[in-house]
């Protein structure tokens, strides 16, 4: 196991090196020019030579990229071209907002989906059946986007139940707390609904199944055939989905902050990238293929757990 | 004196005491002093270096911290705001400033003449230093005097120094921490002090106790009557509107033509709009080897085809004031008669664009756009993605494809936009001059002077020698008379020459919660542009 470990570990080098050199050619590449979009409309071609030569950006692509690199190997990621601020402490200050919602949402996510994929799936062609089904059937459907902003309007609006936007403090807090269930919930219901029909058509098929039958004519309990054979076994492929929905869940966190005015790190990048902050836009994707490779090895760490049969394969 | 006339001076003289006495406290008494604001802002601040200024965003919050040495009153004039007294020698050359005395910067570093050069000479070499390139040195005569020496005669010179970019910062504080200017470290003279950016949420500043030199054109001198001013991001507008009307955001001129009745028809928040000093049009590429919009008359036609009032209707929801010329009629000494000239060049009328199109040899060949020599009359036609330019572009382009144009429409980011239009690669361009100095000349030198070919801002890519002539007397001559006529001269050449299809003179939207007093700030022309700093002062809780 540990070796396994050891070897994904090391797997994570190359990963993140492709990753470094893929964003670097597409952000270099892209039209735009950061320092004019620092100076603004006024800037003349001096003051702008004269700042491009500051940040380093008049030499070759290939120079600013292995000394971006270089850089990052020792553990600094740089300066922001638009901030001057270290791109790692600008990635600390917003990465625990980020952090925050998208733990919230995971955790709603596992709470509502698995019962709800559950109740689906034992009570299959029934009213709740069929009333789960539509409202996942629905939250698939619709656009993140506009879910947010009627959301918002219906919730903090109109019925004044949640603050409208912003981050009102950790979540343990009932300022925190009451900030963070709207966006929360809606970055994680998308992710509920296909979860919830995931697993809702596993445990179809994982109950019609004969090992299924052999534990019933055992004579166990319906809940302990459910829960302890059926849904475990639903779990190895709702796993595998979940990991595969981390990128997805990062992007809709983007539209999540953008509309709730949350000060995460999604944001962030996309600022970022619209003010051409070459440093910060690599600084971000790095994390964020970090968190996504970190996250998918707990996931498949995960499936050791949940099925003991790949443990010793 | 009879006992009669005396007991009737007393009892005028009780009247008007007790007028006062009454009167007083009941204006007053409406101020609570203390609390906070909170101001939404739709877009945040690439960084907040002072000698970084470039955008709305910066400026609206660096205002509240930072000052020039001049500012601009009601009257729209000139006058001193941390001098004294000033003077400038006959040949024009040599400026003499006399600091205004006990005025400290927030760290209690004293302003003095020691400070200005320093700021000065700083300022320079920062994003707005083309402003005052004119200096040549900058002398320390004594404590509170300073002399700046022009390298030519710059009779406008104050225009620069009253320009909220060229601002006065403490030299001790920038010296201590220079890596961490304008993101965590940020001492001006300004009525608010600042305490904290959290990056992607607020700014938090504090009230300046030690401020008294408000101008004199301004109800409060200073303190601030509010303890803490913070400014929130909110990028979403549906959400920026919600928490003004519904939430804790306090006051925003992010209102725009869109949100206008629901910020009116909501119990709690009330809306001002004014006049702004930004002018929307359509630029459009004049450059010499731009054909065939290089042609005076092929830019008529182009404006001739496009109904500004149908587009101010439909992109903006019918707010803004017709707009004529390339300026706005609120800039300071903006010429009235410019726009008569104007007005027959650029009004809508689809027959006369069809005429002049019919007269340069551009053919209507059945296809839906015009030929000519077997060439179609194509129109690069790129948009700022910011709604209110997308939205004017997707108006006009059908107007310019019934008039024969082959459009081809690109709305681009700003980054990728400011490189093509640098290049020249658009015919037209939707835009507006947002942020300019609120002055005609300085605007007229940014967006017309050949000199500035090299900037975004010279969108049109104009170049006339007779206009450079005109800008350089209106800037150089010493006779006021003679720079006064120049300045009119080059309005008139400007609208001449239609190096814009204009569509609206931008109306500055100003929405407010009603427990907060607004009416002293509200009355300056530039209230919510150029002038927005004094919010800070005279803006006060109920």
């Amino acid at each position: 196991m540990l070796k396994y470990l050891l070897r994904r570990l090391m797997l994570l080098i190359p990963v993140l090196f492709i990753v470094s050199v893929l964003i670097s050619s597409l952000i270099y590449m892209s039209p735009g020019d950061p320092v004019r979009v620092m100076l603004g409309l006024r800037a003349n071609q001096e003051a702008v030579e004269k700042i491009r030569s500051e940040l380093g950006l008049d030499k070759p692509i290939y120079i600013r990229y292995l000394k971006w690199l270089g850089n990052t190997v020792r553990g600094d990621l740089g300066r922001s071209l638009q901030r001057n601020e270290r791109v790692i402490g600008m990635i600390e200050e917003r990465f625990p907002a980020s952090l925050e919602l998208g733990a919230f949402a995971i955790l709603v996510t596992i709470v509502l989906a698995i019962p709800a994929g559950v109740v689906s799936a034992t009570r299959v062609n029934t009213w709740v059946d069929n009333l789960l089904s539509f409202c996942s059937l629905f939250w698939v459907s619709m656009p993140g986007f506009w879910v947010a902003i009627i959301s918002l309007l219906l919730f903090s609006m109109t019925l004044e139940i949640f603050p409208i936007s912003g981050r009102g403090g950790p979540p343990w807090t009932l300022a925190g707390l009451s900030h963070i269930i709207l966006p929360g919930l809606i970055l994680g219901f998308r992710q509920i609904a296909v979860i919830m029909r995931l697993i809702r058509a596993s445990m179809l098929e994982i109950l019609g199944a004969d090992y299924t039958r052999t534990a019933r004519s055992k004579g166990l309990a319906e809940r302990v055939v459910i829960y302890r054979h059926a849904l475990r076994n639903a779990l190895i492929p709702t796993v595998t989905i979940f990991g595969l929905q981390i990128p997805e869940f990062l992007s809709m966190s983007v539209i999540i902050e953008t509309v709730f005015a949350w000060p995460g790190t999604g944001r962030l990048l996309v600022d970022a990238v619209l003010k051409r902050d070459y440093t910060l836009v690599q600084g971000i994707v790095l994390v964020y293929a970090l968190a996504v490779i970190l996250l998918n090895l707990v996931v498949d760490l995960l499936y050791a757990y949940i099925d003991p049969r790949i443990k010793r394969a | 004196m009879s006992t009669k006339r005396i007991w009737q001076g007393m009892f005028f003289l009780f009247i008007v005491c007790a007028f006062f006495a009454v009167g007083a406290p009941v204006a007053q008494a409406q101020i609570k002093p203390g609390g906070t604001i909170i101001e939404a802002m739709a877009t945040e601040p690439t960084n907040l270096n002072t000698l970084k200024m470039a955008r709305r965003p910066e400026y609206t919050i660096l205002h509240l911290m930072f000052e020039p040495l001049f500012t601009v009153n009601k009257k729209l004039e000139i006058e001193p705001l941390l001098v004294d007294s000033y003077k400038t020698s006959a040949d024009g050359l040599v400026w003499t400033f006399v600091v205004k005395k006990g005025i400290k910067f927030h760290d209690g570093t004293p302003l003095n003449a020691e400070a200005v050069k320093f700021c000065l000479e700083k300022d320079q070499g920062g994003s707005q230093g083309t402003r005052i390139s004119a200096i040549k040195e900058i002398k320390v005569v004594d404590d509170m005097t300073v002399q700046v020496i022009l390298k030519n005669p710059y009779p406008v010179f104050l225009n620069a120094l009253s320009n909220p970019s060229i601002v006065m910062f403490s030299p001790t504080a920038y010296n201590k921490a220079p890596q961490d200017w304008g993101s965590k470290v940020l001492v001006g003279t300004g009525p608010f002090m600042f305490v904290e950016w959290k990056s992607g949420d607020r700014v938090i500043m504090k009230k300046n106790p030690d401020y008294h030199h408000g101008p004199s054109f301004v109800k409060n001198k200073g303190p601030a009557y509010v303890d803490q001013w913070v400014i929130r991001f909110i990028p979403e507008q549906a959400t920026l509107i919600g928490e003004l009307t519904s939430g804790d955001v306090d006051l925003s001129d992010y209102v725009t033509e869109r949100d206008i009745e629901k910020v009116k028809n909501s119990k709690n928040t009330d809306l001002v709009t004014a006049k702004s000093t930004s002018a929307i049009y359509i630029a459009i590429n004049c450059a010499p080897d731009n054909k065939p919009f290089n042609d005076p008359k092929m830019r008529s036609a182009l404006a001739h085809s496009i109904n500004a009032g149908a587009v101010r209707k439909a992109a903006l929801s019918g707010v803004g004031d017709p707009l004529y010329t390339y300026i706005s009629s609120q800039t300071m000494g903006f010429y009235k008669p410019s726009v008569e000239i104007a007005k027959p060049l650029v009004a809508y009328d689809p027959s006369k664009a069809k005429a002049i199109l019919d007269e340069l040899g551009w053919k209507d060949t059945g296809k839906g756009y015009r030929e000519k020599d077997g060439q179609p009359l194509e129109v690069k036609f790129l948009a700022f993605s910011i709604p209110r330019y997308k939205r004017i572009a997707e108006v006009a382009t059908p107007m310019l494809e019934k008039a024969g144009f082959k459009v081809d429409l690109q709305i681009l980011e700003a980054g990728n936009l400011y490189e093509k239009t640098l290049k020249g690669e658009h015919d037209l361009l939707s835009t507006a001059y947002v942020g300019g100095s609120g002055i005609a000349l300085d605007d007229l030198v940014a967006s017309m002077h050949s000199s500035n070919l090299k900037s975004n801002v010279q969108w049109a890519h104009f170049s006339n020698p007779e206009m450079d002539k005109l800008l350089d007397t209106a800037r150089f001559n010493l006779d006021p008379e003679k720079r006064k006529a120049a300045l009119d001269a080059a309005q008139e050449l400007a609208a001449r020459e239609i190096p814009c299809i204009p569509i609206a003179n931008a109306l500055e939207i100003f929405g407010y919660k009603k427990n907060i007093g607004v009416e002293n700030y509200i009355t300056h022309p530039w209230a919510f542009d150029q002038a927005d700093e004094w919010r800070g002062l005279e803006v006060y809780r109920k």
